[in-house]
């Protein structure tokens, strides 16, 4: 009974000393080593995604529309951004769950070749938009979906409150790409994020090839 | 004019009011612009929303008797957003959600427009079940900390376990 009682308290003293150091110690190995955590946490969602098959959406040269979207959830394109070494694939949807492997699309908002507003929010992860408050005006953003290749550049960027929703605007007067990604992006904020990083860009080139 | 936040429930329900056959491309335009009054402030589907329906709409015909029933749940969602006077519809009370939820159900047991509730959004369904979108808020949440703290605090529970059962092994052994 005396061997039981003092193996309980041996136990309780020793949960609360080990998780103690072993808080401090795991997160002085995150915060010594995030970027590097964050990067083969991307590479291995990244492995997983480049596996998945694509979904046909078919698109309408007359209409300048799909007539067949992409399956909801399915990948239907890859973005790739040269002057941050990014090349991710991209989904209709954007869920938290698809968020998890690569860059999302708006439903509510207009595919690339439709003349409107593509929305595409992305985690400000290493490997994902965590470098896109780097490009400038004039870069370029190739979107190859599996019904054509767009190219866009930038025009514009900006911090917006997450709130304010008239900076993502559905409209369809020119086709404008808006990706966007929490800010800051660095990290100095502990908790939930309420500004959104904003790129601009519009399309310069399409081949449907 | 204020946005609906609480869309999903009315861009569903709005998805349904037309017969494609019999209404033209302007009519249906007409429909989506059509605004709700609460407290004197017009609210009306977000673009986002309205893009959504057309692709529905596209995708889909209604029929006209659908059209009446869904018509007729438009009018309750109305009324049960105007009985509220809740002006910010970020903050509807429980009993309000629970009944325009209940508005989503009837309209999907009863019409050929699917769609189910979920915590933060309205999914829409395709004919054979699957996801045709899911109705949320325009802005999504992008961050990985409250992952990350997760990430931590799970490592660190499951290394403190490891000790202390290797620590009271050792204390067992030592006693026996």
């Amino acid at each position: 009974m005396k061997t039981k009682k003092f193996t309980t308290k041996i136990f309780a003293i020793n949960i609360a000393i080990s998780f103690f150091f072993a808080s401090i110690f795991i997160t002085a190995i995150y915060f010594l080593g995030e970027e590097k955590i964050n990067y083969y946490s991307a590479l291995i969602n990244s492995l997983v995604v480049n596996n998945s098959n694509e979904t046909e959406a078919v698109y309408s040269k007359e209409a300048k529309r799909l007539i067949e979207l992409p399956s909801y959830g399915k990948r239907f394109g890859t973005i790739k951004i040269e002057k941050i070494d990014l090349s991710l694939p991209l989904y209709h949807g954007d869920n938290l769950k698809i968020l998890h492997y690569g860059i999302g699309h708006y439903a509510g908002s207009y595919f690339p070749g439709e003349g409107g507003s593509i929305i595409l929010p992305g985690h400000n992860n290493v490997g994902v938009f965590n470098r896109l408050d780097e490009l400038k005006k004039g870069d370029k953003v190739v979107i190859e979906a599996n019904y054509g290749v767009f190219t866009y550049e930038v025009d514009s960027y900006k911090v917006v409150k997450e709130t304010e929703l008239d900076a993502f605007p559905i409209q369809k007067d020119e086709e404008l790409l808006i990706m966007y990604t929490c800010y800051p992006i660095n990290r100095s904020v502990i908790g939930r994020k309420t500004e959104r990083y904003v790129v601009y860009a519009k399309k310069i080139g399409e081949s449907y090839e | 004019m204020k946005k609906l936040f609480f869309v999903g429930i009315l861009a569903a329900l709005f998805v349904g009011t037309t017969n494609v056959s019999a209404m033209t491309e302007a009519d249906l335009r007409k429909k989506f612009d059509e605004t709700v009054t609460i407290n004197g402030n017009k609210y009306a589907v977000s673009d986002g929303d309205k893009k959504l329906a057309d692709d529905y709409l596209a995708k889909y015909e209604v029929s006209s008797d659908d059209c009446d029933y869904i018509a007729k749940k438009i009018d309750e969602a109305k009324a049960i957003l105007t009985a509220e006077g809740q002006e910010d519809l970020t903050k509807l009370s429980e009993s309000t959600k629970t009944k325009l939820k209940k508005l989503v159900s009837d309209v999907s047991a009863n019409t050929s427009v699917k769609g189910t509730v979920t915590s933060g959004s309205v999914v829409i369904l395709n004919s054979d079940g699957s996801t045709f979108a899911e109705v949320t808020s325009l802005v999504k949440q992008t961050g990985t900390e409250r992952s990350n703290i997760a990430i931590i605090a799970g490592v660190a529970f499951v290394i403190t376990l490891v000790g202390a059962c290797l620590v009271v092994k050792q204390v067992k052994n030592s006693n026996n």
